[in-house]
């Protein structure tokens, strides 16, 4: 994490569009020039319209980023992002980051693939983004063809994407995990994001046979590792989301306290 | 009017507590800064006074289950449960890297059983030259007592005060609890026991109902109020404090912006804790110090020292 010029940043929001299901890609302009950023990375967003009330930033793992820009990808879930996507194009933004020590690192020589569920795809295609070279395989899981849009605008960006959904109505039917146990041999590592159901499939499937590296949700209040209100119970006790993490190697996270 | 436009004659914002000389009256609360030295420097050290330690406990927590933060109408619950690594690996490992720094360490200490309370104070005293103040957290449940917090009454203060003296010869704060049933009376406890100053206050409790789920947001079901929505409620019980003790009382609870530090300063803190706020916003101290110099400017006011009580009302 760096923060020797500091992490508070402001931006402004250049480019919003509504992919569907609730759910909008959002790309903000720096007024300075950002450090790298690493996959799985993220900053904490809000509108600088928020004084008081909403109070706290929201996370959000990024998607794309530059030196003077970063693209996210939001789902409506409650008040704070349903103000977020209202903002206009040139809202001024406050944009915390970018924030987390946990990212997505390949090994050379390990085949690699990538399973996503849901909006927990935003990580994962900044790690394409990265390493497209040793990534085999990735598959995007969703619901049903509400997720049309979200899929179409994730396939632009990778190459030979596989979607699938629950019900069929989209791509293979099928969850993630199965439809990547289906796709794949023996594969060393997989990357995951998304829903908590879909990450402990994913652990059932390939646990203890491939290093499962998981980026993981929590409520924030910092985003810095000071307030601890982000912790998730491992093996090596409770460890903050935001500073430990987001990207933890899920035998050692204890699935079921997850939130 | 830019700070340059003023330069020749800012005005003095360094304050005193007790025998314990700080550079600003704005001091960042317990439970919002990392124990991270990155952190304890430029630019999030501009303007700032002290920064209180997390709360310590003698021996590591692991802080509570389930749910740990939930947003409210301007304002934030927490139930983090004293997550801390405990006093001993604090005074070898961290305390030294934030010593460094050359920012005062407010050292709070949870205050659980009498007896690890000493064996905490001990410990510190090793370390005394790197600690500008310990910072009793009496919100904590009472062990020796039936759960009850020691800050609710006058008594249980009087006894955390009558051991905590004995031991810990440093500064020696106070962070009462709002819940108390006599603010006033347990402030006077404290005084009388020896403490140095006083912190007012702390969270308030409160609690969150998931509507879809149809239970308590948190595990533990009360969880602590903070943010801007709980000003008005201390700088109330500031008031009150301050027109009950003799010792300096520093404010704490929902400051946001210098006017909150004014407020607080005018009904009587010789200091003020800004927590929440900064989870909003990392650098605000800064800007809140800047705001507060161009209207100490403005005003024609020298010194914080001036401000101090001047704004009570009748009473003075």
């Amino acid at each position: 994490m760096q923060c020797s010029r500091g992490l508070e940043r402001e931006g402004f929001l250049i480019d919003k569009a509504f992919l569907g299901g609730g759910v909008y890609s959002l790309r903000f302009e720096t007024q300075e020039l950002l450090p790298a950023i690493l996959p799985g990375q993220f900053f904490m967003v809000g509108p600088h319209r928020w004084k008081s009330d909403p109070f706290l930033l929201r996370p959000f793992a990024v998607v794309d980023g530059s030196e003077n820009g970063v693209e996210f990808l939001m789902k409506v879930v409650g008040r704070g992002t349903k103000d977020i996507v209202s903002c206009e194009r040139g809202t001024s933004f406050r944009l915390r980051g970018p924030l987390g020590n946990g990212v997505f690192t390949a090994t050379r020589g390990r085949s690699l693939a990538l399973v996503a569920g849901g909006i927990g795809v935003a990580p994962l295609l900044c790690a394409w983004k990265f390493h497209s070279d040793v990534i085999s395989s990735f598959v995007f899981g969703v619901s049903n063809r509400d997720w049309a849009g979200v899929a179409d605008w994730a396939s632009s960006k990778v190459s030979g994407l596989t979607v699938a959904s629950d019900d069929g109505s989209l791509g293979c039917k099928g969850t993630a995990p199965d439809v990547l146990k289906k796709e794949g041999d023996f594969i060393d590592e997989i990357w995951a994001c998304g829903p908590v159901p879909m990450l402990k499939a994913v652990y059932e499937t390939f646990g203890g046979k491939s290093l499962i590296m998981a980026s993981l949700e929590s409520r924030m209040g910092c985003g810095i590792g000071g307030c601890h209100s982000c912790t998730v119970k491992t093996q090596r006790g409770m460890l903050k989301v935001c500073h430990d993490g987001p990207v933890f190697d899920l035998s050692e996270v204890f699935l079921d306290e997850l939130i | 009017m830019s700070l340059s436009d003023v330069s020749k004659s800012l005005p003095d914002l360094s304050i005193s507590i007790g025998g314990l000389t700080l550079p600003s009256p704005l001091i960042i609360a317990s439970g919002l800064w990392p124990h991270d030295a990155s952190f304890w420097q430029e630019p999030y050290s501009a303007g700032v006074g002290a920064i209180c330690s997390k709360g310590l406990t003698r021996r590591p927590r692991t802080g509570n289950s389930g749910i740990r933060i939930w947003e409210t109408p301007s304002g934030v619950l927490n139930s983090i449960g004293l997550q801390n690594r405990g006093v001993e690996v604090f005074v070898k490992e961290e305390l030294p890297h934030l010593a460094k720094s050359g920012i005062p360490v407010i050292v709070n200490l949870a205050v659980e059983s009498l007896e690890e309370t000493i064996e905490s104070l001990v410990l510190l005293k090793s370390v005394v030259k790197d600690i500008a103040a310990v910072e009793l957290n009496v919100s904590c449940p009472n062990v020796d007592c039936g759960g009850m917090a020691w800050g609710m009454s006058a008594d249980g203060v009087s006894s955390v005060l009558g051991v905590a003296r004995k031991v810990w010869e440093g500064e020696l704060w106070v962070k009462l609890t709002p819940q108390a049933f006599d603010l006033p009376a347990v402030g006077r406890a404290a005084e009388d026991g020896g403490a140095d100053a006083l912190v007012v206050s702390n969270t308030w409790l409160g609690m969150a109902i998931d509507v879809e789920t149809k239970k308590p947001v948190f595990d533990r079901i009360f969880a602590g109020l903070s943010g801007p929505a709980v000003f008005p409620l201390a700088l109330r019980c500031l008031y009150e404090v301050a027109g009950s003790v003799s010792i300096p009382v520093i404010g704490c609870g929902g400051v946001c912006s210098d006017e909150d530090v004014l407020a607080m300063l005018l009904v009587g803190a010789a200091a003020v804790e800004i927590g929440s706020m900064l989870m909003h916003d990392l650098k605000c101290i800064s800007n809140i110090h800047e705001s507060l110099t161009k209207r100490m400017v403005l005003w024609g006011v020298g010194s914080v020292a001036d401000i101090i009580g001047k704004g009570r009302g009748d009473r003075f």
